[in-house]
C-alpha cells in the first residue's frame, strides 16, 4: 500500500468530499519547493489521470501521479487537533529532515 | 509539521503561503500580538524588539495618536490625554462605574454609554480599544508582510454581551475582522495542552499588570466550561511595583520624592521586581532629582515578605470561586499560571 489513511483521516476525507458535493477521491502530491526540498499538497480529485496510481485505503479513494509516488510510498496520512488548530498530518517514513518552519521535508 | 486542509484541484496553497491570521491578547495593562508561524505560536516585537504593548493611548497636541510605551511615558506629564485600563470601562455603562474607582473624568455620551474627554475629543473606550487594535494589527502586517485576514481576541469569561460586543466594535473601528472572540482561561488552557488531557477541573491563576482574574472550568470530552470566575479587579503586577517602591523609600526615608521622580522609581522597582524572578537579590538605584543616586539591595526573601499581603489578597477569590463552583481544592487536578506576574518567584 503505498499511501495509507488513518479511519479517523478516512472520516474527514468523506466529510469534505460530501460537503463539497461530491468527488472521485483525494489527490496526494508532493511539490518541490521549500526550505527542506519538498511540500506535501492535498486536493479534490475528479477522476484518476493517465499517470496516476489509483487505489483505495479505509474505503476512500487516493491518487498519486507517478512523480511524487517514490517520495510518499509507505506514508500515513492521519487527521489531528493540535490546540485549537484540525488538519491532516502525514506520516512518511522516508522523510529524513524537516525544515525549521515545518512546511517542508527532505528525503 | 503545519497542518494540511484539502484544496480544490490546481488551487493547493504553495509551501509557506499563508493566510495571515494571529491572535490578540488585548489586556488591561499590556497587550500582545501573536501568529502561527507554521503550528509554532510566535509572538510578534515591535521595530524596537518589544513584544509587550503597555494599553495606553496618549492623544497629542499636534493631533498624533501615541500607543504603547511612549505614551505611558507621558502620562505623568500630560494625565488628562493620557488614557490607560479602557478595558475597565469597556461595553459599561455609566451606572456600572461606582465613582472614584476610575482616575478619569468621566462624561456620559448618552443612553449610559461614556467616554474620556480629550484634547482629541470625547473618548470612548471603544476608541481607546480600536486605537490599541490598529497598532497591533500595524505591526502585525509589518511582521508579517502582508494584510491581515482577521484576528482571534480573548476576551475575560465574566465579559457580558455588551462587553464582548463592544470589544468586536473596536475591532471593526480598528479596520480588523474578527475571526472570534476567545476566553481568557480557555485560551490560557488550551496553550497549555491541557485539553488533550482527561477530563478534569482546571483552575486559571491569572495574574496581569493590573487584574488578577481566577477561573475554575471543567473540562469534559475536549470541550471546555467555564464553571465560576472571581478575582480582584484592582490587583495586580503593578501593585507588586509599589511594594518595591514603598520598601525602596524606606530605606532613606528623610527624601521627599516628586512627581516626576516617582516614574523613574516606578520604572526602577519593576526592573528590579523583574531581575528577582531569576536573581536571588538585585542591587537597586535610582538618580533622585536632588542628584543623589540611592542605591539598595533587594532579595527575594525581602520581598517576598514585603509582597506576602498582596499574595494573601489572592487566595480569597481562589476560594470563592471555588465555592461558585460547587469544589473543593483537592479536586483541581492542575493549576494554570497565566499573566506576566506569575513570573515572581
Amino acid at each position: 500500500m503505498p499511501v495509507s489513511v488513518t479511519p479517523k483521516a478516512a472520516r474527514q476525507i468523506r466529510k469534505a468530499l460530501d460537503q463539497r458535493g461530491g468527488g472521485y477521491g483525494l489527490r496526494v502530491a508532493v511539490k518541490t519547493s521549500g526550505c527542506s526540498g519538498y511540500a506535501y499538497a492535498l486536493e479534490f480529485a475528479e477522476a484518476p489521470a493517465p499517470e496516476d496510481l489509483s487505489f483505495e485505503s479505509e474505503g476512500v479513494h487516493l491518487l498519486v501521479d507517478a512523480k511524487s509516488l517514490p517520495l510518499v510510498d509507505g506514508t500515513q496520512l492521519d487527521w489531528v487537533r493540535e490546540g485549537l488548530n484540525e488538519g491532516f498530518k502525514f506520516n512518511n517514513p522516508n522523510a529524513t529532515a524537516n525544515c525549521g518552519c515545518g512546511e517542508s521535508f527532505a528525503v | 509539521m503545519a497542518l494540511l486542509q484539502i484544496a480544490e484541484p490546481g488551487r493547493a496553497a504553495a509551501p509557506h503561503q499563508h493566510r495571515l491570521a494571529v491572535g490578540i491578547d488585548l489586556g488591561t495593562t499590556n497587550s500582545l500580538v501573536a501568529t502561527l508561524r507554521s503550528g509554532v505560536p510566535t509572538v510578534l516585537a515591535d521595530e524596537r524588539g518589544h513584544t509587550l504593548l503597555p494599553s495606553v493611548v496618549h492623544y497629542a497636541e499636534d493631533g498624533e495618536i501615541i500607543v504603547g510605551e511612549a505614551a505611558r511615558a507621558l502620562a505623568i506629564r500630560d494625565p488628562q490625554n493620557t488614557i490607560a485600563s479602557a478595558k475597565r470601562l469597556i461595553g459599561r455603562s455609566t451606572d456600572d462605574i461606582a465613582p472614584g474607582t476610575v482616575p478619569y473624568a468621566l462624561q456620559s455620551l448618552g443612553a449610559g454609554a461614556m467616554g474620556v474627554p480629550t484634547r482629541a475629543g470625547v473618548k470612548s473606550p471603544v476608541d481607546i480599544a480600536a486605537d490599541l487594535l490598529r497598532s497591533l494589527a500595524m505591526r502585525a502586517q509589518a511582521s508579517m508582510g502582508g494584510p491581515l485576514v482577521g484576528a482571534v481576541i480573548t476576551v475575560p469569561a465574566y465579559f457580558d454581551d455588551a462587553q464582548r460586543q463592544a470589544t468586536k466594535d473596536a475591532a471593526q473601528r480598528a479596520g480588523l475582522t474578527v475571526l472570534r472572540l476567545l476566553n481568557e482561561p480557555t485560551a490560557a488552557a488550551v496553550a497549555y495542552g491541557l485539553e488533550t488531557a482527561s477530563e478534569g477541573i482546571y483552575a486559571v491563576y491569572d495574574l496581569g499588570g493590573g487584574t488578577f482574574d481566577v477561573s475554575i472550568l471543567r473540562l469534559a470530552r475536549g470541550v471546555f466550561e467555564v464553571l465560576a470566575t472571581n478575582g480582584d479587579a484592582m490587583l495586580g503586577g503593578d501593585d507588586f511595583d509599589a511594594v518595591v517602591v514603598r520598601w525602596f523609600r524606606s530605606q532613606q526615608p528623610d527624601f521627599e520624592w516628586s512627581a516626576l521622580d516617582a516614574a523613574a522609581l516606578n520604572a526602577a522597582a519593576r526592573s528590579a521586581k523583574e531581575s528577582l524572578s531569576v536573581e536571588h537579590d538585585v542591587l537597586m538605584s535610582c538618580e533622585r532629582s536632588d542628584g543623589v543616586c540611592q542605591r539598595a539591595r533587594l532579595t527575594r526573601r525581602v520581598f517576598e515578605e514585603e509582597a506576602r499581603s498582596l499574595v494573601q489578597r489572592t487566595i480569597v477569590p481562589l476560594r470563592r470561586a471555588l465555592r461558585d463552583a460547587g469544589l473543593k481544592a483537592d479536586e483541581i487536578e492542575g493549576i494554570v499560571m497565566v499573566g506576566g506576574a506569575t513570573r515572581m518567584p
